[in-house]
């Protein structure tokens, strides 16, 4: 096993062209999604009557929606949506997973038996169906909650390679030697088992992000989203009512999902290759 | 450990599955706000005009019984495929999913019909000819492939082949303005009907399927075997079908096997885009209309469907390759 | 010649593992890794483990030290404590010791593993690594935690630039000396050494057995060092006991043990070491077939289908594991009557 140090880390991660693209795409999103107050040329909700269906022009770069709004305004904040629920449902996901795999992997037999079948029920139902069914009986769909569904969705992966790292860290020499010193398992756990189980984690925490944004705005173009957001999978679900008279509506909010999901996923691949891990 | 042993293990690991998934998806429906019945009246708001007819209701849907007798009840009806009832039209959910399940078989088969030569033809020739154009084009494929989500590449398809160049309908399944004149008229009309929708998901299990075949096909181009064959002057073309292709579409199979819950999902997606008269489509309706008997049945049906994939995926490769038993 | 300063006293031990088999997993047998053996530990001494890989040199030591739980059998040791007026000693059954008394224990008996490489966490500084076992028993901190890990480092033979690099950028002999500095921080009474230099090389393992002596009078150390290599156990043990398949079949002084073995496995074992010497001249004695399968021992005396000697009744009778002079156990019918092939030690 190569140890890698972080700064071989960084090193092998900028040595690939790809990474440093997928990172720049990252970038931006981040910086867009944290700014889009003040990168935003109009305030997104502003209903601009006189310049409904509008095309593309110097006034409007990606055009207009059917009430007047500026696209382009909606793409930068629909960015700030995706980046809280690609992070938010991230999270939510990795407190489950890393908890449930890494209390698994770690106390034996039936706490294991009992989270491993709870997530192989959960992976024999698609995602996708999982949230259409957990949307439906949303009595109001509001973002939080939506989020939290989405992360509780991702969780049975990180569960799963969490408990197989754990599993297999767990036998290492270095673990039996810190048990035999006398350290506590919580210390052998976070000290030991975790700072070495990290690369995966990490790679598909990364991968996380991208999916959990592919998610929402699948069930917000579903329209079992939260309406009062404004995020990139409202905007194709009203561009594809919208599509003869302003196809650019459905053209635009499809490009920056894509470029992000296409960004996280490079960068996750990068990832993966500079911590040499298989995940 | 045999074959059968395997299978009856794997079986009897699949039963409780079965109940988990059921026990999800039913302990999500009640938590639903308010009372289930609410929703039933508010969808028929003629049916009831007093507290008698209420509790008559109630029993017929089975609502006054205690939270487990109810899925059990529900539960057992389901193994014989007796959905229920649909809230919104009253007619017998395993009809309305009958009238559906054609349209999206049709969809999954024309899909896979474009999606999968192409796919293993680009990931062979990726994998035997590393870093050429085909390479290349594979791996770019693939990145943009599995980064756009499946409802947007059908926007995409429509706007430039509906819209734009007018070569294909905007959706549905039939043109509502043809008078069919014969058998072949119509299936012309369906198959036209067909394309767009069915390249949307050939697109993207394109994508997956060919990075599979190449990472299979570049593992078994790795073997021992392979090379002895080389060695023995086997000619390279003769390797390459006979030893290497056989050896790694079995594999490659499985694993498709094991990828249908994204099919199913890009299928909701897809549906929705093409106006597509699917389950995907019906269970979306659905949630629109909070017909949870139907809601509760489409993800039922969907969610067994990959449980069976999963587990004829498993059968058959355990059967192809023995070793794994021993895992 | 059992001694009143026993350190450690093994009795009966059985170690195993269930083999699970079917449909419902039922445990249908069991590999009997350890199978009743006794020994004791003088204090001070080095009492050398060998046998084949497989034999359950291994699981012994991790048992000692409650990395597995003993099927059966004692492990009593007798601790030095001071807080105790008589003999300052403690006697301990570790085999039913409880979690919080064995991490007690721990700080007496300490392990050093075979594998340099696996053994160090590679994200932990050797600081961390060597200071480990003072941080979390609450012996030190802050400054005096590094003095102490300094002192330590120093007596295994590293330098106090060492403290703040990690495991990889070291040698496999380096990573050894951290791995015995984590040992000896406790201040232990016994070490378990597992096969402490089987992997490094050859040039490097005589530098490592070295240290072992050193630090071993200077801390007044007891070893079971486990090894399969003869030549090293030879150069380091007071007393050898050889394994085969979960038994102890020979136990006796070094000396005693290379110049007059007793049991027909030992001989053979021996007739393999290799003497730097061009006139010495000794048949090697070549094992038939292959160590027998764990799971399925042969019957009567476990050797007997690979042994020269072996008779009629071998097949059918275990023997019994005697004492046979003052000091040395055999496990072999026939102890007193074959004449066995042995090594002049140089």
């Amino acid at each position: 096993m190569a140890a890698a140090s972080s700064r071989s880390i960084k090193r092998r991660l900028l040595a690939s062209k790809l990474s440093i693209f997928g990172l720049l795409i990252v970038l931006i999103l981040v910086i867009t999604g944290v700014f889009a107050p003040y990168l935003a040329p109009y305030d997104p909700n502003e209903m601009m009557f006189e310049y409904v269906y509008h095309s593309p022009s110097q006034d409007f770069l990606l055009g207009t929606d059917a009430l007047g709004r500026d696209v382009l305004s909606r793409v930068v904040w629909g960015a700030r949506t995706s980046l809280f629920v690609g992070i938010g449902a991230t999270v939510v996901a990795l407190l489950v997973g890393v908890t449930f795999g890494g209390l698994a992997g770690f106390y034996g037999k039936i706490t294991s038996q009992v989270f491993m079948r709870l997530a192989d029920v959960q992976l024999s139902i698609p995602s996708l169906i999982l949230l259409i069914v957990a949307a439906a009986v949303l009595g109001e769909r509001n973002m939080p909650v939506i989020v939290a569904i989405i992360g509780i969705t991702m969780w049975p992966t990180l569960g799963r390679v969490t408990r197989s790292k754990v599993l297999d860290l767990k036998t290492r020499d270095y673990v039996e030697a810190a048990k035999i010193a006398g350290a506590s398992n919580t210390r052998i756990l976070w000290r030991h088992i975790m700072p070495n189980g990290l690369g995966p984690i990490t790679v598909i925490a990364t991968l996380d992000i991208g999916s959990a944004i592919i998610m929402e705005s699948s069930l917000s173009f579903l329209g079992l989203g939260d309406p009062r957001m404004i995020s990139w999978g409202n905007m194709l679900s009203t561009g594809l009512q919208d599509m003869i008279p302003a196809p650019w509506m459905a053209v635009f909010p499809g490009f920056a999902i894509f470029f992000t999901v296409w960004g996280l996923n490079m960068f996750g691949d990068a990832l993966r290759d500079a911590l040499d891990v298989e995940a | 450990m045999g074959l059968t042993t395997y299978i009856i293990r794997r079986i009897a690991v699949a039963i409780p599955t079965f109940f988990g998934i059921t026990l999800i998806i039913f302990v999500l429906i009640q938590m639903a706000p308010g009372d289930i019945i609410d929703f039933y009246t508010s969808a028929n708001p003629d049916v009831i005009e007093d507290a008698e007819q209420m509790e008559k209701l109630k029993e017929r849907l089975g609502l006054g019984q205690p939270i487990p007798i109810q899925y059990f009840k529900w539960v057992s009806r389901l193994i014989v495929f007796d959905f229920g009832h649909s809230f919104e039209t009253h007619r017998k959910i395993s009809e309305e999913l009958k009238a559906r399940l054609g349209a999206t078989t049709a969809l999954f088969l024309f899909s896979h019909l474009i999606g999968w030569p192409i796919a293993i033809a680009i990931g062979i020739l990726s994998a035997i000819k590393p870093n050429s154009v085909y390479d290349h084009f594979g791996r770019a494929f693939a990145l943009v492939g599995i980064a756009m989500p499946a409802f947007w590449i059908g926007l995409m398809l429509i706007l430039v082949f509906g819209v734009k160049l007018r070569w294909f309908p905007l959706g549905g399944s039939v043109s509502s303005s043809i008078e069919y004149t014969g058998i072949f008229t119509m299936m012309w009309d369906h198959a036209w009907h067909l394309v767009l929708p069915s390249v949307t998901i050939a697109l993207r299990s394109i994508a997956t399927t060919m990075r599979m075949t190449r990472a299979e096909m570049l593992e078994v181009l790795k073997k021992d075997y392979i090379i002895t064959a080389r060695a023995k002057g086997v000619a390279e073309n003769v390797i390459r079908i006979k030893h290497a292709l056989r050896n790694s579409l079995m594999s490659v199979v499985t694993l498709i096997g094991l990828s249908m819950g994204y099919v199913f999902s890009g299928a909701v997606l897809t549906e929705t885009v093409f106006g597509w008269p699917g389950i995907g489509r019906y269970m979306v309706h659905a949630v629109n209309v909070r017909d949870y008997p139907a809601v509760m049945a489409v993800a039922v049906l969907i969610s067994m469907m990959v449980l069976l994939a999963n587990l004829i995926t498993d059968i058959t490769y355990c059967w192809i390759n023995p070793r794994i038993r021993y895992d | 010649m059992r001694s009143d300063n026993i350190l450690l006293d093994v009795k009966h031990l059985k170690k195993y593992f269930p083999i699970r088999k079917g449909l419902l997993q039922r445990i249908q047998s069991h590999v009997k890794a350890v199978d009743d053996i006794n020994f004791f530990i003088k204090q001070g001494e080095t009492l050398g483990l060998v046998g084949e890989s497989g034999c359950g040199k291994t699981t012994t030591g991790r048992t000692i030290l409650r990395l597995e739980d003993p099927t059966a059998g004692e492990i009593i040791f007798r601790r030095k404590n001071p807080s105790i007026t008589d003999n300052g000693c403690q006697e301990i059954d570790i085999a039913k010791a409880s979690q919080a008394a064995l991490k007690d224990l721990r700080r007496d008996a300490q392990l050093i593993f075979q594998d340099p490489y696996s053994s160090l966490n590679p994200r932990m500084t050797v600081k961390d690594i060597v200071g480990e076992p003072l941080l979390v028993n609450k012996e030190s901190k802050d400054a005096d935690l590094e003095d102490r890990v300094l002192k330590l480092m120093k007596a295994v033979g590293l330098k106090s630039d060492h403290m703040k690099r990690y495991p990889h950028e070291f040698s496999g002999g380096q990573r050894q000396r951290i791995g015995i500095a984590r040992a000896l921080a406790l201040e232990p009474q016994l070490i378990v050494a597992d096969e402490p230099v089987s992997a490094l090389d050859v040039s490097i393992q005589a530098q490592v057995v070295n240290l072992l002596q050193e630090i071993q009078a200077q801390f007044s150390l007891t070893y079971l060092f486990i090894a399969h290599d003869l030549s090293v156990v030879k150069y380091i043990s007071d007393r050898v006991a050889v394994m085969y398949l979960g038994k102890i079949v020979e136990l006796a002084e070094t000396e005693a043990l290379f110049s007059d073995p007793r049991h027909p496995y030992t001989e053979a074992l021996i007739s393999a070491v290799p003497i730097p010497d061009p006139d010495y001249k000794c048949s090697r004695i070549i094992l038939k077939g292959d160590v027998p399968s764990p799971m399925k021992p042969p019957s009567g005396c476990y050797f007997h289908p690979r042994c020269q000697h072996a008779k009629k009744e071998c097949s059918r009778l275990s023997p019994e594991y005697k004492e046979i002079e003052p000091g040395h156990y055999v496990s072999c019918h026939f102890a007193d009557t074959v004449r066995l092939q042995a090594v002049c030690l140089s």
